[in-house]
């Protein structure tokens, strides 16, 4: 069997290790339980309030459930990048695994899978099942909508991970490391608020712009949300264009995919392991 | 060695599928009644309004209103019924005449205290309270939902689904266990 030449076996060894350390049982077990009960247990209340259409209610479940959990695997991400990964550098664990063939890129990509990639098929998990369970026909209908709205909700967890694995990289210490991670996800978050209210309360669609880049999940939400009925919250004075809600998606990314691009950059030309 | 590895981590997805199972099933045999809204207030005489409610397939709306002044209708639509005439501004006399030719389904009517409970085949329902007198009265509503948490009959197709994938994917590791046991011959 060959996996991706000579080098492959390294990087499936160091990723079955890292996988082995990182998640240990039955930590990973508890969690998938955690992820799928805790959002169908709020199920009833969500579907009786969705006096709305059809994509907007596949919306506000698809939100409902990434949402409940989305503290939960902000914990993990943090505990993983900003106190694991950081740790790792700062006890020298990260130079003995620069000592396996193979590239430092590749290190950083498995250092990645492990500690965002497992989370985020968790948030995948959860909400494919939540929909699968309350929303199946609305989800077949619209599958498009469906995925487009997995991609948003993902695209927030990705976002804050590059920042977080960027942060890790350049402090390289466990301690400063989490302190800076949970002030970044604070600060990410006050500013969304900020950003609604103040288009809410001055009406001027700059600030929706910003909001919807950073929260591109609502930006669905408020295209397909019914003109008709009680809307509660600060409320856009326009509704996003569903290419609209696109390039919000797509601008989401590309901060997102930046922070990696950054963290990755760095790792590789000028990262020293203390 | 790397068989037994990809055994194990085999085992372990086939784990988390019969906790997710676990945790599917669970919820599919609890049926909760839960809080849609309760409600005090007053209307001006010749007023109206209304509470829409989204009640599912196989759930069932309990309602209990009162108000000595007040007309109460229960009614059932569908969203593009229900956008048209309770969307905009809504006007009684159009929704009453919708009611009489049958484009909205009145399940109840009762003038002073409407009170039962209505099951649903997965409609909008709609209650309707108009103060018919000339003078500012007051009305309490309360309205609740009884409803299993999750669907009975996707969610245990979709736990049986998963529980069937979950011992799948245990069997590697079960039958090499197994085989470890029996196949060990005895100390002669």
């Amino acid at each position: 069997m060959k996996v991706g030449g000579r080098r492959g076996w390294p990087t499936l060894e160091l990723l079955a290790l890292d996988l082995k350390e990182a998640w240990r049982f039955p930590i990973p077990e508890l969690l998938a339980f955690l992820y799928v009960f805790f959002p169908l247990l709020f199920a009833p209340t969500v579907r009786a309030a969705m006096i709305t259409g059809p994509e907007a209610r596949l919306l506000m479940g698809m939100n409902m459930a990434s949402g409940l959990m989305s503290f939960i695997t902000f914990i993990i991400i943090l505990k993983n990048i900003a106190y694991g990964l950081a740790n790792e550098i700062r006890k020298g664990l990260l130079q003995t695994y620069l000592t396996y063939p193979i590239g430092r890129g590749r290190l950083l990509a498995l250092k990645v899978f492990t500690t965002v990639g497992v989370p985020v098929l968790y948030v995948l998990l959860g909400i494919w099942l939540f929909a699968l369970v309350n929303l199946p026909e609305l989800m077949a209908e619209h599958l498009g909508i469906f995925l487009t709205a997995l991609a948003a909700a993902v695209g927030w967890v990705l976002f804050l991970s590059g920042l977080l694995l960027l942060i890790a990289i350049l402090v390289r210490r466990g301690g400063p490391a989490l302190g800076l991670g949970i002030g970044a996800w604070f600060g990410l978050s006050l500013l969304r608020t900020f950003l609604a209210t103040a288009g809410g309360i001055t009406g001027q669609e700059a600030y929706w712009h910003a909001y919807y880049v950073l929260s591109p999940s609502t930006a669905l939400e408020d295209h397909y949300r019914s003109i008709y009925f009680v809307h509660a919250g600060p409320t856009s004075p326009f509704r996003p264009e569903l290419w609209q809600c696109y390039a919000y998606l797509a601008s989401h990314y590309a901060l997102a995919a930046s922070f990696f691009a950054a963290a990755l950059i760095y790792f590789l030309r000028r990262f020293e392991p203390i | 060695m790397r068989t037994r590895r990809l055994t194990r981590g085999l085992a372990r997805l086939g784990l988390m599928a019969l906790l997710c199972s676990l945790a599917i099933f669970s919820l599919s045999l609890i049926t909760l009644p839960h809080v849609i809204s309760i409600s005090y207030g007053a209307l001006a005489g010749g007023y109206f309004s209304y509470l829409v409610v989204f009640v599912e397939d196989g759930a069932t709306l309990i309602v209990d209103a009162k108000g000595d002044a007040y007309a109460f209708y229960l009614l059932a639509s569908d969203y593009d019924t229900l956008v048209e005439f309770f969307g905009q501004e809504a006007n009684l006399t159009a929704i009453l005449e919708a009611a009489r030719e049958g484009r909205l389904t009145v399940l109840a009517n009762a003038t002073g205290r409407l009170k039962g409970e209505f099951p649903s085949e997965g409609t909008y329902m709609v209650l309707l309270y108009v103060n018919t007198s000339d003078d500012l009265a007051y009305y309490r509503l309360d309205v609740r939902e009884r409803t299993r948490i999750v669907p009975a009959g996707r969610s245990r197709l979709t736990a049986v689904s998963l529980c069937l994938l979950g011992l799948l994917l245990l069997t590697p590791m079960g039958t090499s266990a197994l085989w470890r046991r029996v196949g060990r011959r005895p100390h002669t």
